[in-house]
């Protein structure tokens, strides 16, 4: 029987920069829905794992797979969202950002229009569809990057730093808009340095957290109890400057 | 006193509507514009090609094209005229004297600058573009289509920077055009012969035209590219 939904894995995944195991046997299996938080040190090798896992480089070793209902040979590609710190904004209006984004995946022309249509209103943008997205305050623009992932309907999403440089409004919509959907079952990553964040995701329920550290990643635990009760003196260490 | 006087005669040759000075006018307009049509035929996809791919000797390309840029016009005249002169590998083609000939001395000048210039703005844009290109995995042929799409105010400028390369060499035509009258006299040439001759009105009349054209030239690349800038 087919599996209920799409299943990102990596299995010894390995890479290496000058002789350096920047991720270093790493597995991580991404299919519960929620969101589950990636932390660790800068260095640590969190947005390696992220551009391994999203496909955007590939490993030296170790595979990552993608599996589960709905996903033919060659075509899990695009149903991974990947949200990044510094969003790919296309020179074309913000409409043609997001479908740009729909066209490549072959989406018909009406259907496009109407998700792009709830797409900007998700993200408070639709007043602003036939601006210049380069004209787009940081803010803006990684909530049209979100937009262009949602209307994607990805079966994961992953999230690095994705508002790390934003101003509390701006994070605190992103992070409503990424955890409602996370409640309907889509299973996110999140790449974080914002403890107080990953706090407020283990405060809507569930979510689990993986440490990473120099490369090697920790099993992971609940957002409460890695706050409570990390597993690794590296997490312990970790978390002890943001208790003082 | 003199130059004064020239100077009246230039006005007077352009606003009569010299036909021989128009003759001149149009032909080199009609070379040049040929052949960077050509050369943007040839080189915006050489350009897109070289800014999305790697291949073995990649780098050495890139270098090759950049030093392109820099072609001697004097010699791409004589290389196009050993290739179609009579004793030539070409020559069967009857292309020395003529326009055509113009044409391609033209193109191999141009092309070069168009391509790297191409390479140069395209790459950056690709930079920017691949982790959604990757995500989405777009095929090569529409990776380079998007590049060349939202590149077209770089792709613009390059053009525009042939252009001004084209209108201003005088050198290879002159070696395989032959700078025969009412046939391959284009502004350049003209300009050094009237000049040599003494018949200083017709060239300040040329001068003065071919100045003017480029001046439009550059500014349409400044207004553009600032355009663009304020833009982004």
């Amino acid at each position: 029987m087919a599996e209920a939904r799409l299943i990102l894995e990596g299995r010894g995944l390995c890479l290496h920069r000058q002789s350096r195991a920047i991720v270093d046997r790493v597995d991580i299996r991404i299919d519960a829905g929620g969101i589950s938080g990636l932390v660790g040190a800068n260095g640590a090798g969190k947005t390696s794992l992220v551009s391994l896992l999203a496909g955007l480089i590939a490993p030296d070793s170790g595979v990552r797979r993608i599996t589960g209902a709905g996903c033919v040979e060659g075509a899990g590609e695009a149903r991974i969202g990947l949200m990044m710190q510094k969003p790919v904004i296309m020179r074309r209006s913000v409409y043609g950002n997001c479908d740009y984004v729909l066209k490549a995946l072959g989406v018909e022309k009406a259907v496009r229009r109407a998700r792009i249509a709830d797409g900007l209103a998700l993200v408070r943008l639709d007043q602003r569809a036939r601006d210049d997205a380069r004209l787009l305050s940081a803010g803006e623009q990684q909530r049209l990057a979100l937009a262009q992932m949602l209307i994607a309907e990805p079966a994961v999403l992953l999230c690095d730093e994705a508002t790390s440089s934003l101003d509390p409004p701006s994070r605190r919509l992103i992070e409503k808009i990424v955890a409602d959907k996370a409640a309907t079952g889509l299973p996110v990553l999140w790449v974080t340095h914002n403890l107080a964040q990953l706090k407020r995701f283990g405060g809507r329920g569930g979510g689990r957290v993986f440490f990473m550290h120099q490369g090697r990643l920790a099993p992971p635990q609940d957002i409460e109890a890695f706050f409570t009760a990390p597993a690794s003196k590296e997490a312990r260490a970790f978390l002890a400057y943001e208790r003082i | 006193m003199e130059t004064l006087i020239a100077i009246k005669q230039a006005f007077g040759l352009l606003l009569s509507g010299d036909s021989a000075l128009f003759t001149i006018i149009f032909l080199s307009l009609k070379v040049n514009l040929t052949a960077v049509g050509y050369a943007a035929l040839l080189g915006f996809p050489m350009g897109a090609l070289l800014a999305t791919t790697r291949f073995y000797g990649h780098t050495m390309l890139v270098g090759l094209v950049n030093a392109l840029m820099g072609l001697p016009p004097v010699v791409v005249g004589l290389a196009v005229y050993m290739m179609i002169s009579r004793s030539g590998p070409l020559g069967v083609l009857d292309l020395l004297y003529t326009p055509t000939a113009m044409i391609i001395a033209q193109v191999i000048l141009v092309t070069p600058i168009i391509t790297a210039l191409t390479r140069a703005a395209l790459a950056r844009i690709d930079k920017d573009y691949t982790p959604l290109f990757r995500m989405l995995g777009i095929a090569p042929m529409r990776r380079m289509l998007t590049l060349i799409r939202d590149g077209w105010v770089e792709l613009l400028t390059a053009l525009l920077a042939g252009l001004g390369r084209a209108m201003a060499e005088v050198g290879a035509v002159m070696i395989v055009g032959g700078n025969i009258n009412h046939f391959t006299r284009v502004m350049t040439t003209s300009i050094t012969l009237e000049t040599s001759r003494g018949a200083l009105s017709v060239a300040l009349a040329l001068g003065g035209v071919l100045l003017v054209l480029t001046l439009l030239i550059n500014l349409v690349v400044v207004v553009v590219g600032r355009r663009e800038q304020d833009d982004g």
